[in-house]
């Protein structure tokens, strides 16, 4: 993949923290080049930055704060002699500015070109670029001025159909109208809620799809008009409009729509003369029509469930790419068996899925035959309220998605992490779920499943078993127990 | 002596029935013999009568974090002594763990008691529970009446060294 031509990096900061700096510093060790790791000082024991090869404080106002500095994170990659900075995911991934100041500083932005990121970031502009290109999207009626009129053209979309406030998000200003008679007042109590919540009336409306499948596509672009996919990944297992469980390929897509997919991820890849690595969302509607939802301009969280089933290094591609070596062909992507991400939270399922603090005391890994678990815990961390919630993720591959299935339930029933609540046991019931088994996924699976899902009561041995467990595992009872007059005086004899 | 642990929201009773030849507790009434915690693998395995229980656990404190049975439980361990907040913390005040009435009481200001005795019995949302003393000595004072109610944290007994009444 890598020709004469192409530039070979020695040493790249990671502008990121957690399991993803964990895993790219483990890429960067594999390839010789040198880490430079960032860390904030409540970010304690940090395990990112004891990988890195070299470690440098940001300050802020915040944690978070310190992570999104442009300016103090560019000027520690000018200090260290880095090359290149990998930004990972979220944080300043997304940030055109930051794209620009990294290129502007002289040193090479691994992902997109900061006019990309910019049109992608934006909904509107995104989606008329991916309309513009021949890549389907949602039927929908845009905001104006004239009531009428975009009633008028709402109603053309067909019933029922969703709308929602511009400006908006968290289904505030967002209802289901299901014929031409509620349309009228729903627009206009959607438009009042609109502006009580985000100072901005505008609505737009768009077909209800119900039930959608998420449906996503990996792509590679090389910044001069060349684009690749890396098959599909299904994201439909999703909790507060964020996915848990990632797999590729998607569940039972035949093969002529998969490819309609994967053509479409790479003709806006391609129109957008794309570089580095790409994510094409899209809403698979159960009728088997699919429409864009929006590009990521970076490496997504569950990128893993891709390399294990093409065998590449996504990293390691993204570096070839940025040190402008050429794409792999298509025809070299070959793809075998199927891949299951779990994401492991620090959040109580039975609780809305609110994140949860605490002290990692004990951390059981599963076992390296059986899963992949990208992680940035070490025992002792304390997991606070500073960043995301998610802790690590467990990935497992099988020749079939069956065999799949049960490695994850394996690998997760393996898995231990003492000392903070998190989703462990719930990922393991979804993976156990008949629906799941059956691969009858939407994006309202969990809430279709929420009975179900919640934890049971724990039966009679189990809880006795966990009972006499504590009692023999706390120093504080053996104590309390033991240190008691009995014992002494039965040693007496020889205790002098 | 008698261990509270709760579960789930729920209260548990723990005592040592025997141990010689074999470790026996009771757990809310029920005997379980218990043989030794092994190392399994990267985890551990416990005798629990004639069945083996992998686990993994770590203690925090007030609870242990427990993995087993495929799953994770969190097992608290209420402190009489914490419950007594700021003014408590010594073993020489018996403190109530949770709110109650006093039931019994097994000895009177003056009595000599060895750790682990009973001092009086309360009884709390239907569960009776023996109140111990922490540590050998001697009462120097019952806070509480038979019948009466007292709140989470109130001192119902205190203790005092036998060297120190002398």
């Amino acid at each position: 993949m890598t020709t004469a031509a192409t530039r070979q990096f020695t040493k790249i900061l990671v502008a990121n923290r957690g399991e993803i700096a964990c895993r790219i510093i483990g890429t960067l060790q594999r390839l010789g080049i040198r880490s430079v790791a960032i860390c904030h000082a409540l970010d304690h024991r940090a395990r990112h930055a004891r990988m890195a090869d070299e470690v440098h404080a940001i300050t802020g106002e915040t944690p978070v704060a310190a992570h999104l500095d442009i300016a103090q994170i560019v000027e520690i990659a000018r200090r260290s002699g880095a090359e290149a900075i990998h930004p990972g995911y979220g944080f300043l991934s997304e940030n055109a500015d930051f794209a620009a100041a990294v290129a502007d500083a002289g040193l090479v932005f691994i992902g997109p070109d900061a006019e990309t990121i910019r049109l992608m970031g934006d909904k509107i502009t995104s989606r008329r670029f991916a309309e513009t290109h021949g890549v389907p999207v949602a039927p929908s009626a845009v905001p104006t001025d004239d009531l009428d009129a975009f009633l008028g053209d709402a109603a053309a979309i067909g019933f029922p159909l969703l709308i929602k406030a511009a400006a908006g998000g968290g289904g505030k200003g967002m209802s289901i109208v299901d014929d031409r008679s509620e349309l009228a007042d729903k627009a206009a109590l959607a438009a009042s809620e609109a502006k009580r919540y985000f100072a901005d009336s505008r609505i737009y409306a768009e077909r209800y799809i119900a039930e959608p499948r998420h449906i996503e596509v990996q792509v590679f672009g090389d910044g001069a008009g060349n684009a690749v996919h890396l098959i599909e990944r299904e994201c439909s297992v999703q909790r507060r409009f964020q996915k848990i469980i990632e797999e590729a390929p998607a569940v039972g897509l035949s093969e002529k729509l998969r490819r309609e997919i994967w053509d479409a991820a790479v003709r806006l890849a391609r129109a957008a003369r794309y570089r580095n690595a790409g994510t094409v969302e899209f809403i698979l509607a159960p009728d088997g029509a699919f429409y864009f939802l929006e590009m990521n301009t970076r490496l997504q969280v569950e990128h893993p469930v891709t390399e294990m089933v093409t065998g590449l290094d996504l990293v390691e591609l993204q570096l070839a790419v940025a040190g402008g070596a050429s794409l792999p062909s298509q025809d070299d992507i070959r793809t075998s068996g199927h891949a299951i991400e779990c994401r492991i939270c620090a959040e109580d399922p039975d609780r809305d899925f609110l994140p949860e603090t605490g002290r990692v005391l004990r951390l059981a890994e599963p076992s390296t035959n059986l899963a992949r678990f990208d992680s940035g815990l070490v025992a002792g961390q304390t997991v606070s309220a500073s960043f995301d919630p998610m802790l690590a993720k467990l990935i497992v591959h099988g020749g079939t998605r069956d065999e799949a299935i049960a490695r994850a339930g394996e690998a997760l029933r393996e898995t231990a992490i003492l000392g903070v609540v998190t989703n462990l046991d719930y990922l393991a019931r979804i993976v156990g779920h008949p629906a799941f088994r059956d691969g009858a996924l939407h994006t309202g699976f969990l809430t279709e499943h929420a009975a179900a899902l919640a934890t049971p009561p724990a039966d009679d041995e189990a809880r006795t078993a966990a009972l006499l467990v504590a009692f023999v595992s706390s120093p504080e009872l053996r104590r309390q127990v033991f240190d008691v007059p009995e014992p002494y005086a039965a040693m007496g004899g020889w205790r002098n | 002596m008698v261990i509270q642990l709760r579960l789930d929201g729920a209260d548990h009773e723990l005592d040592i029935v025997s141990r010689t030849p074999e470790l026996v507790v009771r757990l809310d009434g029920r005997l379980h013999r218990l043989g030794p915690a092994m190392p399994d693998g990267a985890g551990a395995r416990l005798l629990v009568d004639d069945r083996q229980v992998a686990y993994e656990a770590a203690a925090d404190g007030g609870a242990v974090y427990v993995r087993c049975a495929g799953r994770h439980f969190r097992v608290e361990i209420p402190d009489p002594r914490d419950a007594a907040g700021a003014g408590g913390g010594n073993a020489d005040e018996i403190v109530a763990p949770m709110p109650g009435v006093v039931v019994r009481l097994a000895r009177a200001a003056g009595d000599e008691v060895a750790a682990g005795d009973t001092v009086l019995t309360i009884e709390s949302m239907k569960l009776q529970m023996n109140l111990t003393a922490q540590r050998g000595g001697r009462i120097a004072r019952i806070v509480a009446r038979q019948d009466q109610t007292f709140d989470k944290g109130d001192v119902l007994a205190v203790l005092e060294s036998v060297e120190a009444a002398e």
